[in-house]
């Protein structure tokens, strides 16, 4: 019985040195693995980033809330540097649309140029999350106009209907402008005057059309709050809501 | 404190929040012991969105700060 051949030797190696860098190590993994092989760890999750926090390109992986609480730190430690960090202070602002902290006079918690470098660095890094902005009104991806609620999502004691009060108040203004205005046009997308929405308007035009439009919009917001019922644990919640609706209707009426 | 030194603190935190305070332009009124700092989209050829504006609130005393957001 004949015997099978002895392996055949390994192809020699050419004895040059290994070139480095990002680019010889997918050449490598090619040359090793394939490149169907490389191109399927490259789209692997685990190569993939896993929070997009305020991504709007849908990246946006399972670890969005670790990422969210990463970003609150990094706010917190940023106006900290200005003014003094003292314990966070997220109560019942957060419900209805705002954020806070207690600063006083303590204990310096960085060096005045590291403090400096590291508000650059925010300036960059930090990206409003969509459910930490405003609320606003965008086209839905349908056809129609849609509410973003922003940080008003998780609004309690009843503010979170005033808020959809206010912006459906922006949406007939809109649709009255714009009756089309969110036909084949991408979710996202707002009309303001510029081609192709059907009707065009100068910036001065479209700033004295929203002026108008949030005027409106606290009016309504304004009297809804004012009618809220104020149950036990509700009264300063609604009482701040009241507060800050009056002070920014102040801005455009 | 001064008004300066409320803007420029509400402009940290509001920086602190993600905000691009350089796209905004501010104003400051003292009212019951609180600064108001009020900031809108500067630029005359700008078209915001509806909401694209906020406030923060520094307390005079204390520079205790919250911000609300706009609607």
């Amino acid at each position: 019985m004949a015997r099978a051949s002895a392996p055949a030797p390994a192809p020699s190696v050419p004895l040059r040195p290994e070139a480095h860098g990002p680019a010889a190590s997918v050449l490598r993994l090619q040359r090793d693995f394939g490149n169907q092989g490389v191109q399927r760890m490259l789209r692997a999750p685990a190569l993939q980033r896993k929070c997009a926090c305020g991504d709007s390109h849908g990246h946006a992986g399972g670890e969005c809330a670790a990422c969210r609480a990463g970003e609150e730190n990094r706010a917190e430690q940023t106006a900290g540097h200005a003014t003094r960090l003292h314990a966070p202070h997220f109560g019942r602002e957060a419900a209805a649309g705002a954020v806070g902290f207690n600063s006083s006079p303590g204990k310096d918690l960085a060096p005045p140029a590291k403090a400096a470098a590291e508000l650059a660095d925010d300036v960059d890094e930090a990206k409003p999350d969509p459910k930490n902005g405003s609320a606003t009104i965008k086209c839905n991806g349908s056809g129609d106009y849609e509410i973003l609620y922003g940080s008003y999502e998780n609004a309690t004691c009843g503010t979170k209907g005033c808020v959809t009060k206010h912006e459906s108040s922006h949406i007939a203004d809109w649709k009255a402008k714009w009756p089309k205005g969110c036909k084949d046009q991408p979710k996202g997308y707002l009309p303001k005057g510029d081609p192709p929405d059907e009707v065009l308007m100068t910036a001065a035009e479209y700033v004295a059309f929203l002026k108008q439009s949030e005027c409106k919009a606290h009016t309504v917001d304004l009297d809804c709050a004012n009618a809220l019922p104020k149950p036990a644990g509700c009264e300063q919640t609604v009482k701040d809501y009241i507060k800050l609706t009056s002070d920014q209707k102040k801005n455009w009426c | 404190m001064s008004k300066r030194e409320a803007i420029r603190l509400a402009s940290e935190f509001g920086r602190g929040r993600g905000r691009d305070t350089r796209r905004y332009e501010a104003s400051a009124e003292l009212a019951g012991g609180e600064w108001q700092v009020h900031f809108r989209p500067r630029g005359k050829d700008t078209k915001p969105e509806p909401g694209d504006f906020f406030t923060v609130y520094v307390d005079d005393a204390s520079g205790k700060v919250r911000m609300a957001e706009g609607k």
